[in-house]
């Protein structure tokens, strides 16, 4: 059991941390995520993979956690510092907070679905799976979602607007 | 290559992992075009950016945490347990309450069609009748066929209504009759089945509320222009409410 939560914390830390955006809450929605995955394992599909599955429900307790910070508004646009090893990276740092802020702008379901393709490596199919959307949606909010954090970049002038305004054809 | 083209084969080569910059044609038309350039470099920043990952914090707690969560999990699942088994119920209750009514009006809509009063009429068979009775002590079905014709005869004749129609024209009287005694009557007779059984309350509900909106609609039953309040085959809702 606690080497199940050894094997997968960077993962399932990893997403809620990109869904919520805060250390502390991430923390508590990956204990809720273990704590349910330990009591529903007997659910779990043994020829599936274990880690959409895992996601899966890590995603659904974000969700959930989103929702109720709707209803109980926290302070906006802010992202923890976490501790930085060496001081040279500060401008990787820099970079990743202001990723970490874009997407905090972006639907959730499309952070969702981009966080666990380009993050997590899963393939569309497994994120449909864990999503329980269909493939072309996944698709489509991935899409979206490069292109609304792009926007929200350049919005953050991480990104630097074209100095002419041509028309794109 | 046009700027839609460019994004599209850009969007293809990320969802294939590929490096964007890998893809000459790509480059050639991001160097030639300012939007499409910095759209190229956006996606570069973004995805230097995500692979800055996240640092783990001071996690070592969250094993024993886990642990405690999970041990702590039986109250939990018993809670659930007992409010999950409350909602198939009422799910099952809404069920029947469902099922009762459309046997009521399936069973006036076959009696009300005129190419079935034949065969209602010269069939003595008491098949047709059970659709009709929503959740009827069955003594009562049984009582109406064995009682004399007076004292409680009204109420025998009613539940027996589809055996005992009379020829020619009186299935509407039959139907009417059946209406204004047996179904109130049997119904509000549930209110004693009620006292064992709380939760057929909503059944008996909905039954009551179907047949007055039901009986509304019927020409001649329905609240009449002198007294709107008073019609015939009439429950009193509220009252069961």
């Amino acid at each position: 059991m606690l080497a199940l939560v050894e094997r997968f914390r960077g993962q399932v830390f990893g997403l809620c941390y990109r869904m919520l955006g805060q250390r502390q809450d991430a923390e508590d929605c990956a204990q809720e995520t273990f704590v349910r995955v330990l009591k529903n394992l007997h659910r779990w599909d043994p020829g599936r993979d274990f880690e959409p599955w895992l996601l899966a429900i890590a995603g659904n307790r974000c969700r959930t956690a989103l929702s109720s910070r709707k209803r109980r508004p926290v302070a906006d646009g802010m992202v923890e510092q976490l501790p930085d090893d060496a001081p040279d990276e500060r401008a990787a740092q820099h970079l990743g907070e202001e990723v970490q802020l874009a997407l905090a702008a972006v639907r959730a379901e499309y952070r969702q679905a981009f966080v666990l393709f380009h993050e997590h490596e899963l393939s569309y199919a497994e994120i449909a799976e864990s999503m329980s959307v269909p493939l072309g949606t996944v698709k489509t909010w991935v899409h979206r979602a490069r292109k609304e954090l792009i926007e929200e970049l350049r919005r953050r002038g991480v990104v630097p607007e074209p100095r002419n305004a041509v028309p794109r054809v | 290559m046009q700027c839609h083209e460019f994004e599209d084969r850009l969007h293809r080569r990320l969802d294939d992992r590929q490096s964007p910059e890998a893809d000459p044609q790509l480059v050639a038309h991001a160097a030639a075009c300012e939007p499409c350039g910095q759209l190229l470099i956006g996606q570069r920043l973004l995805l230097a950016g995500l692979r800055r990952g996240v640092k783990h914090s001071s996690g070592s707690q969250l094993a024993q945490n886990v642990l405690a969560g999970y041990q702590a999990e039986p109250m939990e699942a018993v809670v659930v347990e007992g409010s999950s088994g409350r909602r198939s119920w009422q799910i099952l209750a809404w069920l029947a309450a469902t099922a009762a009514a459309l046997a009521i009006a399936v069973s006036i809509y076959v009696a009300s069609q005129p190419g079935r009063r034949n065969v209602a009429v010269s069939s003595p068979s008491v098949n047709a009748v059970p659709s009709v009775g929503p959740k009827t002590p069955p003594r009562d079905i049984a009582h109406s066929d064995s009682r004399p014709p007076g004292g409680n005869g009204r109420r025998a004749h009613a539940l027996g209504a589809f055996q005992l129609l009379p020829r020619g024209g009186g299935y509407g009287v039959a139907l009417a009759d059946m209406a204004t005694s047996s179904l109130p009557d049997a119904v509000e007779r549930m209110e004693e089945v009620e006292r064992y059984a709380p939760g057929i309350r909503p059944i008996r509900v909905s039954i009551a509320m179907l047949w007055n909106a039901l009986w509304r609609s019927i020409p001649g039953l329905g609240p009449s222009e002198s007294d709107p309040k008073a019609w015939h085959g009439r429950m009193d809702v509220r009252r069961l409410v």
